[in-house]
């Protein structure tokens, strides 16, 4: 009777064990995190410091960061798609890879991926020459109101994350201007700093180092650190943008095993209460946040199928 | 941090530059680039790119220092394939390969070795010094462009085709056409939409400049040396027993020193860059040019201002980065990601801040230039005992080379293909007698022209192409450019026999 006590006891436990044996051995071989664009780019950057603070103290294995740049992160979700789903490959993402996906009618790719992590909040912003006539929220109301739906804002290609969001501060004024699109952050910046565009939509960071820019508002639910002067735009009356951000996350194939999932779980709660990384989360403008399983997936079908709105 | 006036900077860059070990990264910065320019499928920024992650263990100094030396020789190093083996390692080199190769088969390559180090070196050194004088008020100069005047140049710069076209204007005219057709495959950045992509994701982003150009180029001529096999094959012998000497460069002033300039000041407009540069430097060499016959045969003043240009280019592209913070070019984009990744903010902050990597880095500039002279001196022994060996081995390794350096821009066996079409296309284009620069010309400034023509529209009317001065200028010099041949010719048809 004992004995078959046992061995029932031995064989329920057997999947625990396992679990907890793959969760204490994983990972065995190096990892890699995949970033859909070039070296240097905010979200390699965040994905280079994820893998410094996962080998400082969390995993005993290299962790290497492999750039799979093209088609705005599409050609990255196909090179994800392909590995094993093994939980070898992380796919360090953005807002902007779920706009991309949507605006180029493959959001059924988004279905195949885990969104495991989301971890930065990079909140969006609407910034100006800090020497032309806006120097206020009000100001550019007045603005774009004058130049009769003709005012030029810059930004990145049409369908990512800033001009999105261009499109909903414009439907909450009640108005339209023009989106002139650059090939790159860097360039619509150069517009505005030679006073070719008039509103710049972007994230804080872009003027860390340009004192000749301004921050006129921004969507973080409060003020942020650093730029004490600029309004949210909660404050301004205008809830419905308050939360708007270019957040950075980590994902994994879908039929990746749940042990190891759980395991990555718990290495990525690790890594970004890391003060190191907390630190440089804040350095680059940002809000450290840490959103899993249903709150993360919530968060980006909610955002295809707002962007699905604004886009068709 | 009080900041420092212009000499003590310079004398904190000396310093920090003067570190053994920063020299010693900065020799090995110039070494690694001269080796990834050479290297078909990987540009500077690709070059530098690969380099970030090797450059956490450095201090932030040092890995700069790095960096700039790996960029300067990158633009260097993509001439050496391009003159040897008509396989331009950098888009740049594209326009160098146009004389530097057909002196090396008419068994010149101590010649066209020593003109693209000569020209690189001064046109590097030319940069760097107007870097450090004028970083400041040329920065604004930069942002003067808007899309009126990026359109007005990109046309200017595509003017420059009819200095490929005095033997088959119309042909080159047809490649032009061609190579703008295909510059708008890919996803519309107004509308949001693909067009021509027939679905391949691979063609998102428009078909990929380094493969498609080393087809053209190097492909093109492998397959035409295959279809040529029952001739006797035989490898380049040099006529000359040591390297150009250093003087014969400055035997063409007005060509050297004016390419300098020019492509420093083009490098200083963001996203302008080496290839356009080249290409402008090396319309403009025809025009002053007494043989401008030459050109397209082994003229020393092709390679000069090709050379000059993208080297010069470099000092000006760092213009805006370490004035205002904006990447004057791809490299300076990833240059850009690397300091914030050391805990740096590039801009006009930075030399406040870190007098001594700005300052080091205007040092660094000019220490990478003189390795890269000493380097490249000593590569070329190299490079011609390369030439020595047989061509149909040459000939087999650069087909593996060509597909290889495709591979490597994307790790995506689909630009092996793209590498593949456009090497038949490039060996039909050749043996219809089509000049392949001018597509190559067409595809680096198609996007440059359709985006900003459609940017200017939407900021403002269409009269201000030619209301605003520097448009008006550089659309008079386009018209200038493309009148004066015809003009020239007729004049000529005109004079007694």
């Amino acid at each position: 009777m004992l004995l078959r006590l046992f061995l029932t006891l031995v064989l329920l436990s057997t999947p625990f064990l396992e679990r907890t044996l793959a969760e204490e051995t994983f990972p065995e071989r190096p990892l890699k995190i995949v970033v859909y664009t070039e070296s240097g780019g905010v979200i390699d950057q965040t994905a280079r410091q994820l893998a410094l603070v996962l080998e400082k103290s969390n995993v005993a294995v290299p962790v290497v960061v492999e750039n799979i740049k093209g088609g705005g992160g599409l050609v990255a979700i196909e090179h994800i798609l392909r590995q094993p789903a093994d939980g070898y490959t992380l796919f360090a993402l953005t807002s902007s890879v779920i706009s991309k996906a949507v605006a180029s009618k493959r959001e059924s790719r988004l279905e195949l991926l885990d969104y495991l992590a989301l971890v930065v909040d990079d909140y969006e912003c609407l910034i100006v020459h800090r020497e032309g006539s806006l120097k206020t929220f009000e100001d550019l109301k007045s603005f774009v109101r004058s130049k009769n739906s003709n005012s030029n804002w810059v930004g990145p290609a049409s369908g990512g994350t800033d001009h999105l969001f261009a499109q909903k501060v414009w439907a909450s004024l009640g108005m339209k201007a023009n989106w002139i699109p650059y090939r790159s952050g860097g360039e619509a910046i150069a517009a505005i700093l030679g006073k070719h565009g008039d509103v710049y939509v972007g994230n804080p960071q872009d003027t860390l180092g340009r004192p000749d820019l301004q921050v006129l508002a921004v969507a973080s639910p409060q003020r942020l650190k650093g730029f004490e002067s600029a309004p949210t735009f909660a404050e301004l009356g205008y809830p419905e943008l308050s939360g708007e951000s270019l957040w950075r996350g980590f994902a994994l194939r879908s039929e990746t095993p749940a042990n190891v999932r759980a395991r990555w779980k718990v290495l990525l709660e690790k890594a970004t209460s890391d003060p190191t990384w907390q630190q440089f989360v804040l350095a680059g403008a940002a809000l450290p946040r840490f959103e899993t399983d249903d709150e993360f997936r919530s968060i980006v079908h909610a955002q295809i199928e707002s962007d699905k709105k604004l886009l068709f | 941090m009080a900041e420092l006036d212009f000499f003590n900077g310079i004398l904190v860059g000396l310093a920090s530059v003067a570190e053994p070990f920063n020299l010693l990264m900065i020799g090995f910065g110039a070494l690694l680039g001269i080796l990834f320019g050479a290297t078909p499928g990987l540009s500077p920024s690709m070059g530098v790119a690969l380099l970030v992650p090797l450059s956490f263990g450095m201090d932030a100094t040092t890995a700069f220092f790095f960096f700039v030396a790996v960029y300067q020789a990158a633009n260097y190093g993509g001439s050496i394939t391009a003159v040897a083996i008509n396989t331009p390692g950098t888009p740049a080199a594209v326009v160098t390969a146009l004389d530097g190769f057909p002196m090396t088969q008419q068994g010149h390559p101590e010649s066209s070795f020593g003109y693209s180090l000569y020209a690189s070196v001064v046109g590097g050194i030319i940069g760097a010094i107007l870097l450090v004088l004028f970083a400041v008020p040329l920065a604004q100069v930069g942002l003067y462009f808007g899309p009126h005047e990026y359109f007005a140049l990109a046309v200017f710069g595509l003017s420059t085709v009819v200095a490929f076209s005095t033997k088959a204007p119309l042909k080159a005219i047809v490649a032009t056409l061609f190579g703008l057709l295909v510059s708008t495959i890919g996803t519309d950045p107004f509308s949001g939409l693909e067009r021509s992509t027939f679905g391949v994701i691979d063609l998102y982003d428009g078909v990929s400049l380094l493969p498609a150009m080393i087809g053209l180029f190097a492909l093109g001529e492998v397959f035409e040396q295959f279809s040529r096999k029952s001739q006797a094959q035989k490898a380049v012998v040099s006529t000359m027993e040591s390297l150009l000497p250093l003087k014969r460069v400055f035997a063409f002033p007005r060509v050297l020193f004016g390419s300098s300039v020019l492509g420093t000041a083009i490098g200083v407009i963001p996203g302008a860059g080496a290839t356009i540069a080249s290409f402008i430097c090396y319309g403009r060499a025809k025009k002053v040019s007494r043989t401008p016959e030459k050109f397209g045969d082994g003229a020393a003043e092709g390679i000069i201002a090709s050379e000059a240009a993208n080297s010069s280019s470099v000092g000006g592209a760092l213009v805006p980065l370490l004035a205002l913070g904006i990447p004057g070019s791809a490299t300076d984009a990833v240059l850009l990601g690397a300091l914030t990744l050391h805990g740096l903010t590039a801009g006009p902050e930075l030399v406040r801040q870190r007098p001594d990597v700005v300052y080091g880095i205007f040092v660094a500039l000019f220490v990478a230039n003189f390795a890269i002279y000493f380097l490249g001196r000593f590569g070329v022994q190299i490079w011609i005992r390369i030439l020595r060996i047989p061509q149909s081995i040459v000939i087999s390794s650069v087909f593996l080379l060509c597909l290889w350096g495709s591979f490597t821009v994307r790790n995506s066996v689909f630009d092996c293909w793209v590498c593949l079409l456009f090497g038949v296309l490039g060996y039909g284009m050749k043996r219809g007698g089509y000049p392949i620069a001018p597509l190559v010309l067409g595809l680096v400034l198609g996007e440059m022209i359709e985006m900003n023509f459609r940017r200017a529209l939407l900021m403002g009317e269409f009269s201000l192409f030619f209301t605003k001065p520097l448009s008006l200028v550089l659309l008079l010099l386009t018209l200038i450019s493309l009148v004066s041949p015809v003009v020239k010719g007729s004049l000529r048809h005109g004079e007694p026999d």
